[in-house]
C-alpha cells in the first residue's frame, strides 16, 4: 500500500482507533455466531473492562441486546468518571480488581469475560487465564487483550535475556516462544504465543468440553495490541461453532496457533470508496480495481480489505 | 502327610499394563523412547564410552559429528518417533526386545542407556492402543502391529506379539520408526494442552545436553533441540570416587548468571548417569538440602550450582529408577555420593551464607562473579578433572557502611518543609541531615 513517507498520525485520538473497533466489530460477529449454534447469546452476562468510554458494552448490548453487564475499574479516580460516563443504567461498574472480581463474584448465568487490559504480558495475565478456566462454565466466553511491545522491564535487555526473564516469570507456557519471537519489532508473537499456550493449557484438564480459540487478532493504532480468546463448549457445539467460524472468518483460525494481523488503512474517502465497489464485484479487473493498482495498492490489499470490509468504521469531522 | 498344590500367581495383562504405567508422567515416556534410540545411536562409540573421562574425549572429538536423527512428530491423535540409528533384529525382536524385564540375562556390552528392559514397552503402552513398529536392520528388521486392548485380553501363556521378519537393508538405510495412534484420552489432552512440546523440547535438552548435536540430533515437531548448555567458574571443588563398577565424580562451584542473574533453574545438584540428566536444578532433601549436610535452599544459594556424574558399562548398577527421572535413594552408592557432594557443596554455600549479615549484602553480585573466576568451564570438564578445593576469596572490606533507622513521619515531614522541599523521601531528608552534622559539626577532610 503506498503510504506517506513519514506518518503523523503515530498517536490516535482515543475516540478513532479504527483498528481497535475493527477488532469490536470481529468478536462481536464471532459472539453472535454462539446463537446459531444454539446459545442464547442475549441471555449472557458481560463482563468488561469499560473505563469511561465503554465502546465494547454500547456494541455487546446494540448488536447482541446483552443487558446484564459488568465493569470492572480497579482505579479509583477513573471510577468516579466510569460512574459519571456509564451509558446505560443495567451496567454495574464495580471498583475493584481483575483479581479480588474473579476470586469473590459468584454468577450461576453464561457469561462473556474480556480482560482489555492495557498494559503488556507478564504473570498476572497468565494467572487470571487460569481463574477464569476455573470459572467459566461450558457454553462460557473469554477474551484477554494485552499489548504487543515488550513491558518496559524488558524494553533494554536482549533477545536471549527477555527470553529467560519470560521463562523466569511465566514458565511452561512460554515454551513455544523462540529468540526470533522476543525480538523487538517481534515481540507481539511471543504475547501471542503466550496467551494462546496459557488459554489451551488453562483449560486442557477440562472434561465437561474443551476451548475452542475463536480469535487470535493482533491490531495498532498508535501501539500493537493482541488479543485471544474464545469459548468454553461441548464437543457437539465446538464442531458446529468451528464450522461456522470457518464460513464466516476463513482467514482465522481455530485450532491452532494463527494471529491475524487486523491492518491499518490509510484511505481517503474517494479510494474507499473504489475499494468499496472492486472488493464486492465479480469481475476481478473492474475499473475500480484498475485505478487503485495505477495509485499503487496490490493485490495484498485487496485481500485485506476484503476480509475487513464489514469492519472498518467510518468516521467523519463534523463542525458544531 | 501335607498335599501340596500349585496355586496359580500368573500375572494379568491388563492389571500389569496399568501398573507399568501409571508411576510413569508422560514426559519421562517420550524421554524412554529417545533412551532407546540413542542406546542404539551411541553402540558404535561404545568402547569410547567406559569412564567420565572417555566421554569428556569423545565430546571434545572434532572428527564425531551427529550420524543419527531421532525425530518426533507429536500430535494430539498421533506420535511417532522415528531414527536412523542401526535399527532392531528380527531375531533380538524376537528373543528381547518385547519380553518385560531382561531376568537373568545379561545386557549387552554395548548399552549405556538401556538398563531395565522396560522403557519402550511402558512409554508405548502408556501412550495409546495401536501401535506400529518398523525396524530396518542389516540382518533383516520386524513389522509389528499391536492393538493393546485385545492383547490384554487374551489369556495365552507365555505372553507373546506378533511380529514379521523384513529383508535385510544397506547400512544407511537402518532405522526404527514407531507410530501410535488411537491415544488415550487422558494422553491426547495433555498433548494438546499448549504447554507438552514445549516440556518435551525442555526435557530432551536438559537431559541429553551431552548427546545432543554431538552423537544425535533430536528433533520434535520440526524444531532440532540442542542441548543445554551448563557451565561453572573455574574456581570449583570437585572429588571423584569409584563405587564397584561405577566412577562417580561431584562437583560444586558458582554458576554463571543470565541476564545478570544466577536463574532458579540453573541452579541446585544435576545428576547425570551415564551422560544422562537424571536431576536438574534439584534443591531438596533429596541431594542434601535441609538436612543432608546443607541447609535448606534460599534464594541466596541460587548461585549455587553442583554436578553428579556417574558413568559405568553396567548401567544397573547406577543409582537411577527404572523411569530415569529419579534416583533410588537407598542404593549405597547414592548414600556415598551425597556425603561428598555435603562435604564438597558446604564450602561453596558457606561462602554463599557470608555474602549476607544483619545489615544487608556483604558481597556484591560482581565480587560473586570475581569469586567464581574470570573464565568458565563446563560441567564435564570439570568433573573429569583432577580433584581441586573451592578457595573462598578474601573478604574484602566495605568502604561504606549502609545506615536505617526509624525516625517519626511527621517529623521528616516537618524538616521536608523547613527545607522548602516537600516532597523529599525519608531517605533523602536521612541523607541531608547526616551531611549537614557532618560538614558543621564534624568537618569534612
Amino acid at each position: 500500500m503506498p503510504r506517506p513517507a513519514r506518518s503523523t498520525a503515530k498517536f490516535i485520538s482515543y475516540d478513532l482507533r479504527p483498528a481497535k473497533q475493527s477488532e469490536r466489530g470481529m468478536l462481536v460477529d464471532a459472539l453472535k455466531l454462539g446463537g446459531d449454534c444454539g446459545l442464547n447469546i442475549r441471555d449472557y452476562r458481560y463482563v468488561g473492562m469499560g473505563a469511561n468510554r465503554f465502546y465494547d458494552f454500547l456494541l455487546l448490548h446494540k448488536y447482541l441486546g446483552i443487558r446484564d453487564m459488568v465493569s470492572i475499574e480497579h482505579d479509583k479516580d477513573m471510577y468516579a468518571r466510569a460512574l459519571y460516563n456509564v451509558p446505560y443504567r443495567f451496567i454495574d461498574v464495580r471498583n475493584t480488581t481483575v483479581v479480588e472480581f474473579l476470586a469473590t463474584d459468584r454468577n450461576e448465568k453464561p457469561e462473556i469475560i474480556w480482560l482489555d487490559y492495557d498494559g503488556g504480558i507478564g504473570p498476572d495475565i497468565v494467572a487470571d487465564i487460569l481463574s477464569m478456566a476455573n470459572r467459566l462454565k461450558q457454553g462460557d466466553f473469554c477474551f484477554v487483550t494485552v499489548s504487543g511491545p515488550p513491558p518496559r522491564v524488558l524494553e533494554a535487555k536482549s533477545d536471549a535475556d527477555r527470553l529467560t526473564y519470560l521463562r523466569d516469570t511465566m514458565g511452561d507456557v512460554v515454551g513455544e516462544v523462540s529468540l526470533e519471537d522476543v525480538e523487538k519489532h517481534s515481540f507481539p508473537q511471543a504475547v501471542h504465543k503466550i496467551l494462546y499456550s496459557a488459554f489451551k493449557n488453562a483449560f486442557a484438564p477440562r472434561l465437561d468440553g474443551s476451548f475452542i480459540p475463536l480469535v487470535q487478532l493482533e491490531y495498532a493504532d498508535s501501539m500493537s495490541m493482541v488479543t485471544v480468546g474464545g469459548a468454553m463448549l461441548a464437543d457437539g457445539t465446538a464442531a458446529s461453532y468451528r464450522s461456522r467460524m470457518k464460513h464466516a472468518f476463513p482467514y482465522l483460525s481455530t485450532d491452532e496457533p494463527r494471529l491475524y494481523d487486523i491492518r491499518s488503512f490509510n484511505l481517503t474517502e474517494r479510494e474507499r470508496s473504489l475499494f468499496d465497489r472492486a472488493s464486492t464485484t465479480k469481475n476481478k479487473r473492474s475499473a475500480e480495481w484498475n485505478t487503485l493498482k495505477k495509485l499503487g495498492f496490490k493485490d495484498t490489499d485487496f485481500d485485506s480489505y476484503n476480509e475487513l470490509i464489514r469492519y472498518l468504521p467510518r468516521y467523519v469531522e463534523t463542525i458544531v | 502327610m501335607t498335599n501340596t498344590v500349585k496355586a496359580d500367581a500368573s500375572p494379568e495383562k491388563r492389571l500389569f499394563i496399568s501398573l507399568l504405567t501409571r508411576d510413569i508422567p508422560l514426559v519421562a515416556a517420550f524421554l524412554d523412547l529417545v533412551d532407546n534410540s540413542i542406546n542404539a545411536a551411541v553402540e558404535p562409540f561404545a568402547n569410547r564410552l567406559r569412564t567420565a573421562s572417555e566421554y569428556l574425549a569423545l565430546f571434545g572429538d572434532e572428527t564425531v559429528n551427529p550420524a543419527v536423527t531421532i525425530e518426533m512428530t507429536v500430535s494430539s491423535t498421533r506420535v511417532e518417533i522415528r531414527d536412523t540409528a542401526g535399527g532392531i533384529s528380527a531375531k533380538t525382536a524376537e528373543d528381547h526386545v518385547f519380553k518385560f524385564g531382561r531376568g537373568d540375562e545379561p545386557g549387552s556390552s554395548s548399552d549405556r542407556l538401556s538398563v531395565y528392559g522396560i522403557g519402550l514397552k511402558r512409554a508405548i503402552f502408556k501412550l495409546g492402543n495401536n501401535i506400529t513398529i518398523r525396524s530396518d536392520h542389516i540382518d533383516g528388521g520386524f513389522d509389528l502391529n499391536l492393538q493393546v486392548a485385545a492383547w490384554a485380553q487374551s489369556n495365552e501363556q507365555p505372553w507373546k506379539i506378533n511380529i514379521s521378519p523384513r529383508k535385510p537393508v544397506d547400512p544407511g538405510k537402518t532405522g526404527t520408526t514407531i507410530v501410535v495412534t488411537e491415544l488415550y484420552d487422558e494422553v491426547s489432552r495433555r498433548l494438546n494442552d499448549g504447554v507438552f512440546t514445549g516440556q518435551l523440547r525442555d526435557a530432551v535438552s536438559r537431559t541429553y545436553a551431552y548427546y545432543a548435536a554431538k552423537l544425535v540430533t533430536i528433533v520434535v515437531n520440526g524444531q532440532v533441540v540442542d542441548g543445554t548448555k551448563i557451565d561453572l567458574g573455574e574456581n570449583h571443588a570437585s572429588e571423584s570416587f569409584n563405587f564397584g563398577n561405577v566412577t562417580c565424580a561431584v562437583t560444586a562451584g558458582i554458576g554463571v548468571p543470565e541476564g545478570g542473574a544466577f536463574r532458579d533453574r540453573s541452579s541446585g545438584w544435576f545428576v547425570f548417569c551415564n551422560g544422562r540428566a537424571v536431576i536438574s536444578a534439584d534443591k531438596s532433601t533429596l541431594t542434601g538440602w535441609g538436612g543432608g549436610g546443607l541447609p535448606i535452599f534460599q534464594p541466596k544459594h541460587r548461585p549455587f550450582l553442583g554436578t553428579v556424574f556417574f558413568v559405568s558399562e553396567r548401567p544397573e548398577e547406577l543409582p537411577w529408577t527404572t523411569t530415569k527421572a529419579g534416583i533410588n535413594e537407598d542404593s549405597a552408592i547414592w548414600q556415598t555420593a551425597r556425603r561428598h557432594m555435603a562435604a564438597i557443596g558446604r564450602i561453596v554455600i558457606s561462602f554463599l551464607d557470608s555474602r549476607y549479615n544483619d545489615e544487608g549484602t556483604e558481597i556484591a553480585s560482581a565480587d560473586l562473579q570475581s569469586a567464581a573466576g574470570e573464565n568458565r568451564v563446563s560441567v564435564l570438564s570439570a568433573a573429569v578433572a583432577s580433584p581441586r578445593t573451592f578457595s573462598v576469596p578474601a573478604k574484602i572490606e566495605n568502604a561504606s557502611v549502609r545506615i536505617q533507622y526509624d525516625a517519626q513521619a511527621s517529623d521528616i515531614k516537618r524538616i521536608a518543609a523547613h527545607l522548602k522541599k516537600p516532597g523529599m523521601s525519608g531517605s533523602d531528608v536521612g541523607r541531608h541531615t547526616f551531611n549537614y552534622f557532618l560538614r558543621n559539626e564534624v568537618g569534612t577532610d
